[in-house]
């Protein structure tokens, strides 16, 4: 007879795998899927691979559709996200230990209106900040989307967190009475500590960046401007296995293999990165949670 | 661009209003509130219908009035009343038609003899239903019709002049389900014991393939031939180049000759072009010059009658009966019946919320009931952009539906 | 949390003590620290919220006070009478409901089951879940659509058990909130999982090992130890995921356009205010609406914060 241990791990175990494969077998269709043709994608078991000369099929569809429009797109994306997580990391950062090691008047109404902005719906200023980006010249520049992304209150408030949990009092205290200025207290203990923490918050601001819809398509006019979470709704609209219309107007040599494959290398980027920050990540949140 | 070549015109394609995505009026209204870009498209290439008007009249006002720069000659030639997609309230012309998409009846030659002979095609929905119930008893699998898409509202209500988007003033529209041209249709569709059956609910580019060989007979758009029924790629299930031939549409249950349509092109021309005449010029000879309008650029019919010989002229083999199948075409897009739209609510997208749902599941609804909640959609879209609704339909005249 | 700075500085630690200085006070710089050094360090975040935060919001609000007959709660008013209203707080609302129960269920379960395991047995698990939050957002849509299709999709036997033979199907009306909810149990529960783990490590296991001493098996353990001590993350996790299931956009947009609008345009409130704003160039109710989303949001917030009472400052 199992057990009591043993049943509950099998059961465990099994009701974990259930759940693996909801998470994984759509990633795995997704992959799988530009290895095969439309016709194939319907036709044959979802799971089924095709083969690679239908890969490659597909990859030239997608890439010369109107002219490298899709790597523009990729190109847009890495800009805008890039752009922004640089600004991200280097106004939370300082912020978060300004909020949690130093000591100023309105420190903590500060800290209040952070927590308070973290939770507005980001949609709600959308028109706001673009009437905002009008005034100043700058709807359809880069900047117009590095600026909005690289405003991270969510990063700030994680740094606040890690910072005073994480940096031992003594070691602030002697770096102070050995007459270090607050920038050099920062420079010389913080910083060297601050690694996780500047992963975490890059992580985060990155995958944000890269996944935003809403504020891209406003700020920008144009095909050629679109980063591509933008882009990829249009490729759905001028498909013809989505829209029937479109097989009106001149060549459509979009189908679901060539979406698949749109939709991959519109995931490519954040999912290696995933894949990269798992120890940093793990680690940044571990810190931060050790001392409540 | 040959003859203008220091026209230097920008044009782009878009979706436009597709089921109310509105990717023209988004940036549209942005533009107005910001000024134009220099960089702005000068012509726009729009699938959708329903854009002109609403973006060359308050409150976008951005499309070049055409009838300044296109000669009247030409403006006349176009076929029907397809212009009135085209032509705002105070009579200017904001658009030009590419091509039309008005429905004929397809069908699969080879079949109807087989299954009938040399019998005439039907030329009213009831002779189509009473085939549809020789087909449903004789030859189970077959297909006569199609309830399940997602635009079948412009075959069914349109088609037969059901008043649920019909323009009677300014920001005004009847929509109005009790009307006997809405009733008589859904009672006859409903009624004839083929939905499901010999009228499928398949969706037309369903992902499992649309079975194409198994359409006797079918009511659709005239690029149906091409992208439904016969090329393999777009229609992996498809028939055979010189299978299909189109016929005139049916007549419409009140013994109208009248039909719907689904989709075609429109030119659109920014009024905020810095070039408004080469803009203008460009867009003229887009939808009007041979070498466009020709059955292998282009699969709609050119909306230009004069162009419209010598596109079907150069047919071949492409459909079956070439020489009919021209004569339907040119037939329907002057059939086009001119009460359903524009207005700047896609009707599609209300099918496609209400009808297509019901229909299709299981088990299924009727036409007749699911048209009232059609008809309150359109009712909803239609005071969302504050239009007045008139209906002597107790449940379109109470709000948000209490009387349904 | 314990204060770094208390034990510089005697004076103030005597006064601290006290506990009678007003707690603005309490941030004033230590003696023998720089005044003006912690401005230098939130100088630049301080810009950027008064410039991209603060500022849009006034701005916002502005907008949804002004009609052609000066400041009013007008467009409030016109914006709560137009027939998609409601519904599209309703249905938000049901989404909400449906989506934050499964996933506090799910996500404190699946982090206490593997929470138990061997270490790169539960890291590989860990790995698997949260594998889809690389693709929030269009890509998510995108790849559901291909799910929710019966010909294409691994999970047709699902789909085919409830008689479904077409995308259209799948996404009536009344099956949108589940589909919903799915789709951000999907990309978001991985994060939380790992959150949740994360916090479990924490559990300090002498109180583990004394629950088993004392007879209780793994459920008892689970429940009566670990979950009152993960507690305030669970509450962490329905604050922002309420928040951003408040700003529902994206995937009704998307799904509408791939369905040729059988989720209308109008389905979620954010979709109203955007077809307001940019098809009907009616920007004033579109702020309208925008301000009830953010004081809605905003209310919860402030009141799970006090009750949870997350997020202390110090």
């Amino acid at each position: 007879m199992l057990s009591r241990r043993h049943a509950y791990r099998f059961v465990a175990i099994l009701v974990l795998l259930g759940f693996a494969a909801f998470f994984f077998v759509p990633i795995i269709w997704l992959l799988l899927a530009p290895t095969k043709t439309d016709s194939q994608i319907i036709d044959q078991t979802p799971l089924a691979f095709g083969s690679f000369g239908t890969f490659g099929h597909t990859f030239h569809d997608l890439t010369t559709y109107e002219g490298d429009l899709v790597l523009t797109w990729l190109k847009n994306s890495a800009i805008y996200s890039f752009g922004g997580t640089a600004l991200a990391v280097l106004t939370a950062i300082p912020a978060g230990y300004g909020l949690a090691l130093t000591r100023f008047i309105g420190r903590r109404a500060l800290l209040a209106i952070t927590l308070v902005v973290m939770i507005v719906p980001a949609t709600a200023l959308v028109l706001p900040l673009f009437l905002e980006a009008n005034t100043v010249h700058l709807v359809g520049t880069v900047w117009s989307l590095v600026l909005p992304f690289g405003f991270f209150p969510f990063g700030v408030y994680l740094a606040y967190i890690y910072f005073s949990t994480t940096i031992p009092k003594d070691l602030l205290g002697a770096a102070r009475i050995d007459g270090a200025g607050e920038w050099g207290v920062f420079r010389r203990i913080a910083l060297p500590l601050a690694t996780p923490i500047v992963g975490l918050v890059a992580f985060f601001s990155f995958v944000a960046n890269w996944n935003n819809y809403y504020l891209p398509f406003v700020m920008t006019y144009d095909n050629s401007q679109y980063p591509l979470q933008v882009g990829l709704p249009i490729l759905l609209g001028s498909s013809p296995s989505i829209n029937p219309v479109a097989a009106t107007g001149g060549q459509a040599v979009i189908y679901r293999p060539e979406l698949a494959m749109a939709t991959i290398i519109a995931i490519a980027p954040v999912l290696i990165v995933f894949l990269f920050a798992q120890r940093t990540l793990v680690a940044g949140m571990l810190a931060g949670s050790t001392k409540e | 661009m040959k003859a203008n070549p220091h026209a230097n015109i920008k044009w782009v394609i878009y979706n436009g209003n597709e089921n109310g995505t509105g990717v023209l009026q988004s940036k549209f209204a942005l533009w107005n509130r910001i000024g134009w870009p220099s960089d702005a498209p000068d012509v726009m290439f729009d699938s959708q219908n329903y854009d002109a008007v609403q973006l060359g009249t308050a409150p976008y006002n951005d499309l070049l009035n055409l009838k300044n720069y296109v000669p009247a000659s030409v403006l006349k030639n176009y076929a029907g009343d397809s212009m009135s997609a085209c032509t705002t309230p105070s009579g200017e012309i904001v658009c030009l038609r590419n091509d039309t998409a008005a429905d004929v009846l397809w069908v699969n030659q080879g079949l109807y003899t087989q299954f009938f002979g040399k019998a005439p095609v039907p030329t009213t929905w009831g002779g189509i239903v009473a085939d549809g119930l020789t087909i449903k008893k004789s030859h189970p699998g077959y297909i006569v019709g199609d309830i399940g898409d997602e635009f079948d509202d412009d075959f069914i209500y349109w088609g037969n002049g059901c008043p649920l988007d019909r323009v009677v003033g300014p920001n005004t529209v009847e929509i109005d389900p009790t009307n006997p041209a809405c009733t008589k249709i859904d009672s006859l569709l409903d009624n004839s014991g083929l939905e499901g059956n010999a009228i499928t609910t398949t969706y037309v580019f369903a992902a499992g393939g649309f079975p194409a060989a198994k359409v006797v007979m079918m009511v659709g758009p005239l690029w149906y031939g091409t992208a439904v029924f016969e090329n393999g790629e777009k229609a992996p299930h498809g028939v055979p180049d010189g299978t299909m031939a189109a016929y005139p549409p049916p007549l419409s249950v009140l013994g109208q000759p009248i039909t719907g349509a689904l989709g075609g092109g429109l030119w659109l021309v920014s009024s905020h072009s810095s070039q408004p005449a080469a803009a203008a010029a460009f867009a003229e000879y887009m939808s009007t010059s041979p070498n466009i309008q020709n059955v292998h650029v282009d699969a709609g019919l050119p909306d230009y009658a004069p162009d419209q010989a010598s596109y079907v002229a150069a047919f071949g083999s492409v459909f079956a009966e070439p020489a009919t199948t021209g004569k339907a075409w040119e037939t329907a897009a002057s059939e086009v019946w001119d009460g359903w739209g524009p207005t700047p609510w896609s009707t599609d997208a209300a099918w496609a919320s209400t009808v297509v749902p019901g229909v299709t599941s299981t088990p299924p609804s009727t036409l007749g009931k699911e048209i009232n909640s059609f008809a309150l959609a359109l009712a909803n879209d239609a005071r969302l952009a504050g239009w007045t609704v008139q209906s002597s339909s107790k449940c379109i005249n109470s709000f948000g539906g209490s009387g349904c | 949390m314990t204060d770094p700075l208390v034990t510089v500085a005697p004076g103030e630690h005597a006064s601290a003590r006290r506990g009678r200085r007003p707690r603005w006070r309490r941030d004033r710089p230590p003696a023998g620290t720089s005044r003006s050094a912690g401005y230098f360090f939130v100088a630049l975040y301080v810009a950027m919220l008064a410039c991209l935060g603060v500022a849009p919001t006034v701005y916002a609000i502005s907008l949804a006070l002004r009609t052609p007959d000066g400041l009013s709660f007008a467009n409030f008013v016109n914006s709560y009478h137009l027939p998609q209203f409601i519904p599209a707080f309703k249905h938000v609302l049901l989404f909400e409901a449906i989506w934050l129960v499964s996933q506090s269920v799910l996500v404190v379960g699946l982090a206490l089951t593997v929470h138990n395991l061997a270490r790169r047995v539960s890291a590989t698990f860990r790995f698997i879940f949260y594998l889809p939050g690389a693709m929030a957002g269009a890509a998510s849509v995108v790849i559901w659509l291909f799910m929710f299709t019966p010909t294409t999709s691994p999970f047709a036997f699902i789909l085919h058990a409830l008689h479904y033979t077409l995308l259209a199907n799948t996404v009536t009306p009344n099956n949108l909130p589940v589909l919903f909810a799915i789709m951000a149990f999907w990309t978001g529960a991985g994060g939380w999982i790992v959150v949740m783990h994360g916090a479990l490590n924490n559990v300090p296991t002498e109180l583990i090992e004394a629950a088993e001493i004392d007879g209780s098996n793994v459920l008892q353990t689970a429940l009566r130890i670990k979950l009152p001590l993960i507690r305030k993350w669970i509450v962490y996790m329905l604050v922002l995921s309420f928040a951003a299931g408040t700003q529902l956009f994206v995937e009704p947009q998307i799904l509408g356009i791939a369905t040729g609008g059988e989720v209308p345009p109008q389905w979620s409130p954010n979709q109203l205010a955007y077809y307001l704003a940019f098809q009907l160039d009616r920007f004033n109710e579109a702020a309208a609406i925008s301000v009830d989303l953010l004081v809605f949001g905003l209310l919860v917030a402030v009141v799970i914060v006090w009750r949870g009472k997350l997020f202390e400052v110090q």
